[in-house]
């Protein structure tokens, strides 16, 4: 017999409403209310799995989130979620699940010969056998022949929610205990959130003002009360809590006999709630063997279903269960031995209590401390955080029984991972006795259900076989998440453009409108190129970078760093921040600097330009703003309070046209200013209307070619690029203008310099022995290793075809005394310049000044290509330019 | 160019900040351990400055710590800290004597 629905009884079943799921290709139903493991049981279909590594087959262990074998892919195509328990899928009509890892089904699994290899397959086979020729040559088989549910491919994108909360207290399991324990907070005014992993049958036993959440499974502890839940796979719950109330239960534990895990062998838990809560049997020949007393209270129910034990076994009065008989997918008796005495028993399932455990493995997380009893081995907790308290029933038990080696029939200790006795004592014979290489050997306990049902018989084993007590051998640490968590929950909030989210440009809508590529310059939403229709964008570029050097080009400059530094202390404070002196320059000038690192490394440039003589715009690279803040802050609270100094970011809420090009004076003249441009020299600031708005307008270049760069409030920016477009100027994305920086040897910071570069390298070495004062570095630049004269230093370099050169690619230099290459530098930026007809390209090389006109070999992914050191400067290298 | 996503953090530990009360981690910027800069960098022999930038205690229990507040008061913060448990033992600002 192997299982069906009693003529009444259930209490969690709605026999009015059948329903119908479709599981491993066939029709199955059951009840509302029923979940797939026990529709399948009431349908005379106990076998829904095949095991981990010998493919034997399995039906369910347990109850609840504890079941390691009825493992099941629910959903098909993209929507399917796999590995899920079949004794938490709640049966739903026209519900799909497929048993994991099984062919054709798990009745008639292929690969079922497998188990009665399962000598030659014991823990940590594979460092054993299967080594000749190699085990790369077997490895992809063994590989395909273990493992669970698939993933779907191309996943439907999910939208998971997420939710915070905050309460004073947090009760974590909805049982007996925890409604009690919440109802107590409530009473003492408290607010109460009780989390329950399974269903609350009653919620109006639930007193009112308690935020009860069932179907919802604390998953992980964190520090300071930070409590990780997902609701029903769907939602991510984050709770911040004062105190925890732990009242998570106890979970039961099955005992070692062989044949332990055939299908109809069971938790007596489990085979209890099928009873009384879905009104099915798994046989009607049932016996039960324990160590406690639950025994009796499951034998109590099935004697008033009709259904009383054929037997009653009791391990502290020595009885055994020598052999489970199991044939054609049935067990049909056990042999076991009672008062001395060997019996054939006729069966067709079985119930056993190995004892119970209190769960306490997000005590553990939460910083907590467990070990096993030194008799019995189930956890007891030996230290509890601050913010918790435990609230757990005593239960008696029995003397835990003593493990037996066998031969013949394995005892499994691990069902999911295929764990037996003997692995354990094969561990212990090799030297693996730490609990925590016991775990890795064998691979006990690392299994889904994170040996809620294994570890405990696992280390009692291995207190045998090695003779110590339980509490000797220890055990291993419970870490979050306490059961599979899907990674749509976890990713809950933060996923599709929420993960990243971008930047936009004031002018965005304008540049959107002008056909602009779009792509994520540094976090911000920014132009690469703006192709004309059906051109390639490299040919933009192109076309870009020459229309800037024959017309106007204009840009949305709007991210780069603007901060404000005012104060009495303000020109002293950026003489401490930059390498150059920033206190001697007039208000309305502007002037360019270099910005270190205490290590003297090189970590932001810009221009600083001074409005007063306390006041101060400092200038950054886009991506870097809040670094420089963070670090002026840091600098001005710390190493110089006496400074009364204040800063403040202000890049969003300015908006920046940049207009460059021998026809830039037009166009803003165009635009309509009242700031008189004929006076306007080169790294001028000026103050006043540009098109009817009040603007900040700098003369500072970045392309070699006039540059006006406006700013003007965030939201008159969309205004001002129309009206500039309308007087002729023409968008170009940031690939062009890094077209043309290179073209004129202008650094960018990140991509010519990295961390490890000073102001020596790229040609600001003279400052540090000038400049008299103090400044953030400049100690650094006086180490033994700034001082070298071998260092790489930046220069131009030039294929001797006007090819272009590979970024990346190293410069060759003959290693001295050895018959071997190794690198003189590498090449920083490098593309073609529609402005000289050629490649150009800056490179960083060994003692690079001193070589110019020196040819060199390049060398990349296997090619060579040679070059000449050349000036950093390859455009209009007098500047001529700027002599408007 | 495609940037490194920010900020995919569970947040964990509470700061006490003092201008602004408890407030999760995710609004702090970590700062390294605390370190006090020389008044004479010049003075400093090239050992000396090597220790200020680069040594550090590193123990695993209490340490004192720099945090920024960069997500509320934009304060600077003496945290110490126990870098196994987590468990903060005082925050100061940075005016504080530490």
């Amino acid at each position: 017999m192997t299982g069906f629905r009693l003529p009444s009884g259930g209490t969690a079943i709605d026999r009015s409403r059948p329903l119908t799921a479709i599981v491993n290709g066939r029709p199955l139903t059951g009840f509302a209310g029923d979940t797939l493991a026990t529709a399948l049981i009431a349908a005379g279909r106990p076998i829904m799995a095949r095991s981990f590594k010998y493919h034997r087959p399995r039906g369910i262990l347990a109850s609840g989130r504890d079941e390691p074998n009825a493992l099941f892919d629910i959903g098909s195509g993209t929507e399917t979620i796999p590995n899920c328990q079949a004794t938490m899928v709640p049966l739903s009509a026209g519900l799909i699940a497929s048993s994991v890892n099984v062919w054709p089904s798990p009745e008639r699994d292929a690969k079922g010969l497998l188990s009665r290899f399962h000598r030659f397959l014991p823990a940590g086979f594979y460092y054993k056998t299967f080594m000749k020729p190699s085990w790369m040559v077997f490895e992809p088989f063994i590989r395909k022949m273990a493992g669970l549910g698939k993933l779907p491919l191309g996943s439907a994108a999910t939208d998971t929610k997420l939710r915070y909360l905050h309460c004073d207290i947090l009760v974590i399991g909805g049982g007996t205990l925890g409604i009690a324990a919440a109802s107590q907070a409530k009473y003492a005014s408290a607010s109460v959130i009780l989390l329950e992993d399974g269903l609350l049958p009653d919620m109006a036993d639930i007193p009112e003002g308690i935020l009860a959440l069932d179907q919802t499974l604390a998953f992980a502890i964190h520090e300071n009360g930070y409590v990780l839940a997902v609701q029903g796979n769907a939602r991510q719950l984050r709770i911040r809590a004062q105190k925890i109330i732990l009242a998570s239960g106890h979970a039961e534990q099955p005992l070692l006999f062989p044949g332990n895990d055939r299908p109809g062998v069971m938790l007596a838990s489990a085979m209890r709630e099928l009873l009384c809560d879905f009104g099915v049997l798994p046989g009607k020949m049932p016996l039960l063997i324990g160590n406690n007393g639950y025994c009796d209270e499951l034998a109590d129910d099935l004697r008033e279903a009709g259904y009383p034990p054929i037997a009653m076994l009791d391990t502290n009065n020595g009885d055994v269960i020598n052999h489970v008989h199991y044939r054609g997918g049935k067990i049909t008796a056990a042999t076991v031995t009672s008062s001395g005495l060997r019996h054939l028993i006729e069966c067709d399932c079985i119930a056993m209590s190995g004892g119970w455990s209190p769960r306490l493995q997000l005590l553990m997380q939460a910083g907590g401390k467990l070990a096993p009893d030194a008799v019995t081995g189930r956890l007891a907790a030996t230290q509890i955080p601050p913010n918790m308290e435990l609230s757990f029933s005593e239960y008696q038990e029995g003397e835990r029984p003593t493990f037996a080696a066998r031969t013949g029939a394995p005892q499994f200790v691990d069902f999911q991972n295929d764990v037996t006795t003997s692995d354990i004592a094969l561990a212990a014979r090799e030297g693996f006795v730490s609990v925590e290489h016991l775990k890795r050997y064998t691979t006990l306990g690392m299994a889904t259900d994170q040996g809620r049902t294994s570890n405990i018989n696992g280390l009692n084993v291995m207190a045998d076989v090695t003779g110590r007590s339980p509490a000797q051998v220890g055990t291993t640490r419970y870490r979050p998440p306490y059961a599979p968590v899907p990674f749509a929950v976890m990713a809950a909030g933060q996923t599709g453009r929420l993960l990243a989210p971008l930047r936009f440009l004031p002018a965005h809508a304008e540049q959107a409108a002008a056909e602009a590529l779009f792509e994520d310059h540094g976090g911000w939403y920014r132009p690469t190129c703006f192709p004309d229709k059906g051109e390639a964008p490299r040919d933009a570029v192109q076309r870009e970078a020459r229309m800037v050097r024959e017309a106007c080009g204009m840009m949305d400059a709007s991210p780069l760093g603007k901060i404000e530094v005012t104060g009495p202390d303000a020109a002293a404070f950026l003489d401490l921040a930059y390498l150059q002196t920033m206190s001697k320059m007039k208000p309305g000038r502007i002037k360019y600097g270099l910005m270190l690192s205490e290590t003297g490394n090189i970590i932001d440039d810009g221009v600083a330009t001074r409005l007063t003589s306390d006041h101060y715009l400092v200038g950054t690279t886009s991506g870097n703003v809040a670094n420089i803040a963070a670090n002026f802050e840091a600098w001005l609270q710390g190493d110089f309070p006496h400074l009364d100094v204040c800063i403040a970011d202000v890049t969003t809420s300015w908006g920046v046209l940049t207009l460059t090009g021998p026809a830039a004076l037009r166009i803003l003249t165009a635009l309509g200013t009242d700031i008189d441009l004929r006076t306007f020299a080169h790294l001028d600031y000026r103050e006043g209307t540009v098109g009817g708005y009040q603007a900040r307008v700098s003369r500072v270049s970045y392309t070699g070619e006039v540059s006006y760069e406006i700013a003007v409030a965030s939201d008159a920016l969309s205004d001002l690029w129309n009206r500039a477009s309308s007087a002729g100027a023409k968008p170009f994305g940031l690939d062009a203008l890094m077209v043309l920086r290179t073209e004129k040897g202008y650094l960018h910071i990140g991509s010519d310099t990295d961390s490890a570069t000073l102001p020596v390298d790229v040609g600001f070495g003279a400052i540090q022995n000038n400049k008299k004062t103090d400044f953030i570095g400049k100690r650094s630049l006086f180490l033994p290793d700034a001082l070298r004269n071998d260092r790489l230093q930046i220069v131009g370099l030039t294929e001797v075809n006007g090819g272009v050169l590979p970024v990346g690619g190293h410069i060759l230099a003959q290693m001295p005394g050895a018959n071997r290459l190794s690198s003189d530098g590498f090449i920083t930026s490098s593309m073609m310049s529609p402005n000289l007809g050629r490649g150009v390209a800056l490179a960083m090389v060994a003692r690079g000044r001193e070589r110019m006109n020196e040819t060199v070999t390049v060398s990349d992914l296997g090619q060579r290509y040679k070059a000449i050191i050349s000036p950093l400067c390859a455009y209009d290298a007098d500047g001529d330019a700027f002599n408007v | 160019m495609r940037v490194q996503p920010r900020a995919w953090h569970i947040d964990m530990i509470l700061i006490h900040c003092p201008y602004c009360g408890p407030r999760e981690e995710t609004e702090f910027l970590y700062g390294g351990e605390s370190i006090v800069r020389p008044l004479e960098p010049s003075a400093e022999t090239d050992d000396n400055w090597a220790r200020y930038l680069h040594t550090r205690a590193n123990n695993a229990d209490t340490v004192s710590e720099q945090w920024w507040h960069s997500q509320g008061c934009q304060m600077w913060l003496w945290v110490k800290r126990n870098r196994t448990t987590h468990v903060i033992d005082s925050v100061r600002p940075f005016g504080e004597t530490q």
